[in-house]
């Protein structure tokens, strides 16, 4: 929370040094229409830009030259606790980044030279106490800021020139509720928006918006029982303990006014209902607003609208997950934006669903989603007691994970990460935990199984965005949770989870180049441009819920990778 | 299930280990007991220790009269339990569902418990069958009162906290709380100006009640007789009950 001077006084002199190296343009301003301008050589929030493309338009590195690429330089932030799992920004050629603890560095992007950094105090005792922690996923930039939140509920202001602390402002009583933040905020208009997390815990799963320049906080929306209507969608009052967290970044759309943001599911997680969850179990209805995008009006944070993508989720494929790809077809403007649970939905700018497609094969927990209404077809809702046969599809995990794919304008396609993987399970009416503080809430033991007459592995496909019609399609043995990016110069990068990162022609999907950085990716990967040069930006470094499960279940090189370590390696042509 | 340690259930991924408890031979010799208990949970356990929780100052009692010194282990789960090393817990059911749950053989019950309704002080409810469908009631989420509660068509509000259900009662938000005596016990203690009228527990309803007993992680037969034999002579001499009073907690007798 608090720097020391003495102790910071030296990295500060190095930071005005190599701040003038790396870009006399330093004093810009990164805001609004800067980031909904996109300018190639930087990557100026979570998703890239508003348009959440996760596309660079740089072409430098392409197709016949990808072959050459190397390491430039290597990052490592120390005490990387579950690996380190942000999504790296730049502007001016200084990219931005966070480890483990909310850890904040500022680095000459071209050089990697460290021109400041920031470790926040952190409650340790509340640290040990929460099971999603103390990872990070990202920062957020804006009017001369760099903007982080903590694992103990606060989000914090750094000056993006020296990382001093410009506000620290107190959202979230994490000692009782036990959650903070662990994704990236989004800066839009004026304004810094974050989510909680909380899923399985039992909260509100509030969604904060704060003055970028003062750090008060402007608006609250609350994604459970947010509105009346809202509220009666959950029995028993349950609205108090309703979970759904917003706890990944989601993005703004200028031309409605509009953030959206994706919400995670209720808790508990696995409800025992089982058919008469409109009336029964722990949360009956239909629980809104819980893994659902909704729309809110950024000035006054009021619903706008909304599409539940899965009423009362009792299978945790939240909606928090991934990008909100905005895109035109035929004179439409359509937003893209996956599910945890395997499926893409289309949306018009309002959340009206145009399309929903199936990017997973290994999906059971519906027969199907109307493409039409976006209706759940066929739900499999469970009663306590053991799932088995067949197994639940797909795993908790998901078939898509909380990492981004990517849209290249250029060829039209849609890269993205599919995860075949089932799992067992044995529901229990558990008596959750929260007194005196909450824990987290699952409701059953579960185990990673392979598909009926199948084997577990992962996929980069790429499909059309609108209609989900694939083009290619590559395999990896055991599921990627790293980030994809696709370049102007025909290029998608898959950092996988053995700890390669590979890049695959565009169009055709012919792997050109890989690279073995030695430990999984579970994190970001952009690309920028510093003095002429672009450079490739990864994070690496494996651990936690998810990667934790790959060495008792695949063995291999998953048994000795490391854990709480990682870095971020960049690369540009040699 | 019924918990009164807060112990998940549910999936951890992660938190694997085996039990490192001691026979009582072995813990004489190295003159440690070890407890686990809650870092953050008054009037259980508090690790910051003023007060440090009746936990604490039995598990203290209990190792004096072992003739060792108490040493602590911080746990959240019961994942947690399997490596930290300790010996014993506190306040664990004494019910054969429960110690499944745990793996934990248990000592001969010294207090009964479950659930109790908290009301202001001039409401009219006297007992779980008064209540109706014109009464709303605190519960927590996912919990056996829930359930019980909601069976009798009474119209319930869910906590994730007992003590936010107990001040929803007091602001006459909802008609009663279903909570543990102990937490609303504390709850008076802590909130005299906001004090709650406490009924007596419906033994009519099995899952409401419970005993409860200390839980041993894999001790030999001289080790349970130690602890029985203990217990015996600090609820004989009154220490047992002074521990939980200076809680605000009247102790009941199991049955």
């Amino acid at each position: 929370m608090k720097k020391h001077l003495g102790y910071f006084s030296l990295p500060v002199a190095v930071a005005i040094g190599a701040t003038l190296v790396a870009s006399s343009a330093f004093a810009q301003t990164v805001d609004t229409a800067r980031i909904e301008a996109a300018g190639q050589n930087d990557w100026l929030t979570y998703h890239g830009s508003y348009k959440s493309h996760h596309y660079s338009p740089l072409a430098q590195i392409n197709t016949s030259n990808v072959g050459n690429l190397g390491v430039a330089w290597m990052h490592i932030p120390g005490k990387s606790t579950r690996g380190v799992q942000s999504m790296p920004l730049v502007a001016d050629g200084v990219l931005y980044y966070t480890g483990s603890y909310s850890r904040t560095f500022a680095l000459n992007g071209a050089t990697g030279e460290l021109i400041w950094h920031y470790f926040p105090e952190l409650d340790e005792a509340l640290i040990k106490r929460q099971t999603h922690s103390p990872y990070n996923r990202g920062v957020a930039l804006g009017e001369g800021k760099v903007y982080v939140g903590t694992v103990d509920g606060r989000l914090i202001a750094l000056d993006a020139k020296t990382g001093r602390v410009a506000w620290d402002t107190k959202l979230i009583d994490s000692q009782k509720l036990t959650v903070g933040f662990t994704g990236a905020p989004l800066y839009a208009k004026g304004l810094v928006i974050i989510g909680a997390q909380g899923g399985e815990w039992p909260g509100r799963g509030p969604i904060f918006a704060i003055d970028a320049a003062t750090g008060k906080k402007k608006w609250e929306f609350l994604t459970v029982a947010g509105t009346d209507e809202a509220m009666k969608t959950w029995g028993g009052d349950s609205w108090r303990t309703g979970g759904g967290g917003g706890w990944m970044p989601g993005t703004y759309d200028s031309e409605t006014n509009t953030l959206l943001w994706g919400t995670a599911n209720p808790a508990p997680l696995y409800d025992w209902s089982g058919a008469d969850y409109k009336t029964q179990g722990a949360r009956p209805g239909d629980n809104l607003y819980t893994s659902s995008v909704i729309g809110l009006d950024i000035d006054t944070g009021k619903l706008k609208f909304y599409h539940q993508e899965l009423p009362h989720d009792a299978w945790d494929f939240d909606s928090a997950v991934g990008e909100f790809v905005m895109l035109e077809r035929d004179g439409q403007k359509l937003i893209v934006h996956p599910n945890k649970g395997g499926f893409i939905f289309v949306y018009d700018r309002n959340l009206a669903v145009k399309n929903v497609w199936r990017l997973v094969q290994n999906i059971n927990f519906v027969k199907d989603i109307d493409p039409k209404t976006g209706a759940l077809i066929g739900r499999r809702d469970f009663t306590a007691g053991k799932v088995t046969d067949p197994p639940l599809c797909p795993f908790i995990g998901g078939g898509i994970s909380w990492n981004a794919g990517s849209y290249s304008p250029k060829t039209g396609l849609y890269y993205k990460i599919g995860q075949e993987w089932c799992m067992t399970l044995d529901v229990q009416k558990t008596t959750p935990v929260t007194s005196p503080q909450v824990q987290l809430n699952i409701g059953a033991d579960f185990k990673m199984a392979p598909p009926p007459g199948g084997e577990i592995y992962g996929h980069l496909d790429a499909r059309d965005p609108v209609t989900g019609v694939k083009k290619w399609e590559v395999r990896y043995p055991e599921p990627p949770l790293g980030s994809v990016l696709s370049t102007a110069g025909n290029l998608v990068f898959v950092p996988d989870s053995r700890g390669t990162i590979h890049a695959y022609d565009a169009e055709t999907g012919t792997e050109l180049w890989n690279h073995n950085n030695g430990t999984g990716h579970q994190g970001g990967i952009v690309s920028y441009s510093v003095g002429g040069k672009q450079y490739i930006a990864v994070t690496a470094g494996f651990g936690g819920m998810l990667a934790d499960e790959y060495g008792p279940n695949f063995g291999g090189i998953y048994k000795s990778m490391p854990r709480d370590d990682g870095m971020l390696v960049v690369f540009s042509l040699k | 299930m019924k918990t009164i340690l807060p112990f998940m259930v549910g999936a951890v991924i992660g938190l694997i280990g085996s039990a490192q408890a001691r026979p009582l031979d072995a813990i004489r010799s190295t003159g440690v007991l070890g407890l686990c208990a809650h870092p953050n949970s008054l009037p259980f356990a508090n690790k910051a220790g003023d007060p440090p929780g009746f936990q604490v100052e039995l598990g203290q009692a209990l190792a004096r009269e072992l003739g060792v010194s108490l040493e602590l282990d911080w746990i959240i789960t019961r994942y947690q339990m399997r490596s930290a090393g300790c010996d014993i817990l506190l306040d664990v059911i004494a019910d054969r569902e429960a110690q499944g749950e745990t793996n934990l053989r248990i000592s001969k019950p010294y207090y009964r418990t479950g659930v109790v309704l908290a009301v202001p002080p001039a409401s009219k409810l006297t007992s779980f069958k008064s209540l109706d469908g014109h009464t709303k009631v605190g519960v927590l989420v996912g919990s056996f009162a829930a359930m019980v509660i909601s069976q009798r068509r009474v119209p319930t509000s869910t906590f994730g906290f007992e003590i936010d259900s107990l001040e929803a009662v007091a602001n006459h938000e909802i008609d009663a709380a279903a909570v543990t005596p102990t937490a609303a016990s504390y709850f008076n203690l802590t909130h005299p100006d906001k004090a709650l009228r406490i009924l007596d527990r419906d033994e009519s309803e099995a899952n409401l009640n419970w005993n409860v007993a200390v839980g041993m992680v894999r001790p030999d037969d001289s080790l349970r007789d130690a602890i029985d034999g203990a217990l015996e002579r600090l609820r004989a001499d009154g220490t047992v009950e002074r521990i939980y009073r200076r809680y605000g907690v009247i102790l009941q007798s199991p049955k």
